[in-house]
């Protein structure tokens, strides 16, 4: 008996269920219309959040897992929940909850050592998702502080830039060898 | 515009369950992050607002004055008899649900009250209670509910959580303009103070200067003739553009965020060059030194007052018409509030382009055309030697920005205009263009730092569409016609699709232009090589 492919067997169901769980940290209205909607552009995140959980589902229930693979599906979703007022916690929370939805999938096969051996597998392989969705969301959380540091400096800098006020060292070409030699002549 | 349900589709679409909450019961708590900081006393007092002191939205007790309930309430009593329309948005609303899934910030947050019925219900259940005989009897079994304070600040919560983009209204089978119920509910709140400092101190500063940086007029002229330079370095002419010149036949009024801010910079450095090489007769004013009105998302007083600007400068400087760069909202106020704000502009003539004839009869009342409009007819009659392939390094889409889409229906001539300087253009997905176009989540004086997050996931369904185009045809530039726009989409493609650059149409335009007697171009406007490849091995 492979895990892998029982888990395979009710792939739709378990991401199903895992979807509901994720969708469920969102009002009830917007959990609906996240969940009911089905065209991508109009309810980008309801599909991207279904779309990234097929993904991810796929890579961790693998043994070996397409480091690449991951990265894409964990970003799709925490790259839209680190700007969702979520708690950090909550925007990695995700990763949580697949471990009891598998668990609960292989209880029967319990005492089966191929089955323990694979349960511990996927230990290791959530523990590196939930590192990769850390990292990721620290990534997200730090481009928002980003923008919002660069639009207040950028607002007033480029005119003064623009006016004259600020003369910046050039980047290359003469004048920047000009201001090397004046400073030598000092 | 939508196709309309037939009655008994409408009829059959009504939802009559009950929601399993009562939406006044779910909680909208004010929180950092959620809310613009709140305008200054100084920005407020020029523009004869009240001023409530220092506070905070994430105050408990909020500055309002002792009689607050009787201001609100005789401030709405006055827009009810003053605007029919606001009365009919507040009666004729059946709860169909169409709008609901409509809003970029509903679909980006999933919170109920983004939903635009949801939202126009803060302010229609106030109506009911307090100004309807069934809500004056029944109270909230007629949809009714109290004046509170909380009610003042879920407005305040809600009311600056909507771009005023009108996307909604165009699913809504009445017509119900959503945008003006949010409006409405602005103007009220400004009847106690309560408004944010990212729409005021642009909109005291626009009354006070003429921009909205204040930017005083020997500035603004040593920008243009900075654009000017980097002109004469690209093409080796030498522009002179004149200012707040007498006689002139057009007076060319732009968004302050065409000179300030990259990459709107180069938007105006191509309609320099545009007007350059027509030879036109054109004037640029340092008082008309804005064409966005922050009114607009404040008052319609306040609206009034920054649109007079632009026609009493057209009126001392004797102009026959006026010509409008790519802004957003100066067009809505323009094509929808001008005429029976300030208008007719009688004393103006019926524009006609100098170049190839045409009058423009859209803009007969206005006198106002805007610029891709006059450009379109331009490529239309021959009069613009291009050499597209010179933006050949882009893959290009175009973002219907709001309001000249849905609030003038200009729709085909920026696509004209595209498709005649870009040999590589493509549409987004149906449901996210033209008339239905994604707002950028920044627009109606929202596009402020401390709102950052609300802005990323409320673009999230215009960069939704993008990533769609980008991974499938390779788009790396978004064109748009909105100042707004320019300033958003930047930190918003980066964030969802970083390999998406953002420009303004003429830009583009200007980029294609053969100029006479310019030299060999080696460069586009933003000083980068014509060729990806050349920029690439520059690098290297």
């Amino acid at each position: 008996m492979n895990p892998q492919t029982l888990l395979l067997e009710k792939r739709k169901e378990i991401v199903n269920q895992w979807f509901d769980e994720v969708i469920a940290a969102y009002s009830e209205d917007g959990a609906k219309f996240f969940k009911k909607t089905k065209d991508p552009f109009a309810n980008p995140v309801g599909r991207t959040l279904y779309r990234c959980l097929n993904e991810l589902f796929d890579e961790v229930i693998k043994t070996d897992m397409d480091k690449a693979a991951v990265e894409n599906a964990i970003d799709g979703i925490v790259r839209i929940q680190s700007v969702q007022e979520f708690q950090p916690s909550d925007a990695i929370g995700f990763i949580f909850t697949i471990k009891p939805t598998i668990s609960q999938r292989l209880k029967r096969y319990g005492d089966d050592t191929a089955v323990k051996k694979y349960l511990t597998a996927l230990d290791a392989n959530i523990e590196r998702l939930l590192r990769k969705a850390f990292d990721l969301y620290m990534g997200c959380r730090q481009k928002v502080f980003l923008f919002r540091a660069n639009q207040s400096r950028d607002r007033v800098r480029q005119l003064l830039v623009k006016k004259g006020y600020i003369e910046e060292i050039p980047e290359k070409g003469d004048n920047l060898e000009d201001i090397t030699a004046k400073s030598d002549n000092k | 515009m939508e196709e309309l349900p037939k009655p008994d589709e409408m009829y059959e679409s009504i939802d009559h369950t009950p929601p399993e909450e009562e939406w006044e019961k779910i909680e909208s708590p004010i929180k950092r992050g959620r809310y613009a900081y709140p305008a200054k006393d100084k920005n407020l007092a020029i523009m004869e607002f009240p001023t409530p002191g220092e506070w905070s939205p994430a105050d408990e007790e909020w500055p309002l004055p002792d009689n607050w309930q009787q201001i609100i309430h005789e401030g709405f009593k006055e827009r009810l008899e003053k605007y029919r329309s606001l009365k009919i948005f507040m009666d004729t609303c059946v709860r169909c649900g169409a709008c609901a899934d409509k809003c970029h910030y509903f679909i980006g947050t999933g919170d109920p009250k983004n939903m635009p019925v949801v939202r126009a219900e803060l302010l229609r259940s106030i109506y009911r209670n307090d100004f309807t005989t069934a809500g004056k009897i029944l109270g909230k079994i007629a949809g009714g509910r109290k004046l509170t304070k909380e009610v003042i600040k879920e407005w305040f919560a809600y009311f600056y959580q909507c771009s005023e983009c009108r996307r909604c209204s165009v699913f809504c089978p009445y017509g119900i303009d959503t945008a003006e119920v949010t409006m409405m509910g602005r103007e009220l709140l400004n009847l106690l103070g309560l408004n944010i400092n990212w729409i005021m101190e642009p909109v005291a500063n626009c009354f006070r200067t003429g921009n909205h940086l204040g930017i005083q007029p020997h500035a603004f002229k040593e920008m243009v003739e900075f654009f000017c330079d980097d002109i004469e370095e690209i093409t080796g002419l030498k522009l002179n553009p004149s200012f707040n010149r007498k006689g002139a036949e057009i007076l060319f009024i732009t968004p302050s965020g065409d000179y300030f801010a990259d990459p709107g910079t180069y938007t105006f450095m191509g309609y320099l060059m545009l007007f350059e090489a027509l030879g036109l007769d054109y004037t640029l004013s340092t008082y008309a030194s804005e064409g966005g009105n922050f009114g607009l998302f404040t008052s319609s007083d306040a609206m009034k007052k920054l649109n007079s600007k632009m026609y009493a400068e057209a009126k001392r400087l004797g102009v026959k018409w006026i010509l409008g760069g790519e802004c957003g909202h100066m067009w809505r106020v323009i094509n929808q509030y001008m005429d029976t704000m300030n208008g007719p502009a009688d004393f103006l003539e019926v524009p006609k382009s100098p170049i190839t004839g045409t009058v423009f009869d859209n803009a007969k009342s206005t006198k106002m055309v805007h610029i891709t409009e006059f450009t379109a007819d331009l490529i239309r009659h021959n009069k613009l030697k291009l050499d597209p392939s010179r933006n050949d390094k882009f893959k290009v889409t175009y973002h219907d920005s709001c309001n000249p889409a849905r609030a003038m229906g200009l729709l085909e001539e920026p696509r004209y205009v595209i498709k005649n300087v870009c040999n590589y253009f493509y549409e987004m997905p149906e449901n996210t263009i033209r008339e239905k176009t994604f707002c950028c989540g920044s627009g109606s004086g929202l596009n402020t730092e401390e709102v950052m997050d609300l802005r990323l996931r409320g673009g999230l369904p215009r960069a939704n569409a993008v990533k769609h185009v980008h991974d499938k045809y390779g788009v790396n530039m978004l064109a748009c016609i909105c100042a707004i726009d320019r300033a958003a989409f930047p930190p918003l493609m980066e964030y969802w699709v970083p390999e998406v650059g953002t420009t303004g149409i003429h830009e583009l335009v200007a980029n294609a232009l053969i100029m006479d007697g310019e030299k060999e171009r080696t460069t586009d406007l933003r000083f980068e090589s014509l060729k990806e490849e050349e920029d690439e091995a520059d690098e290297g």
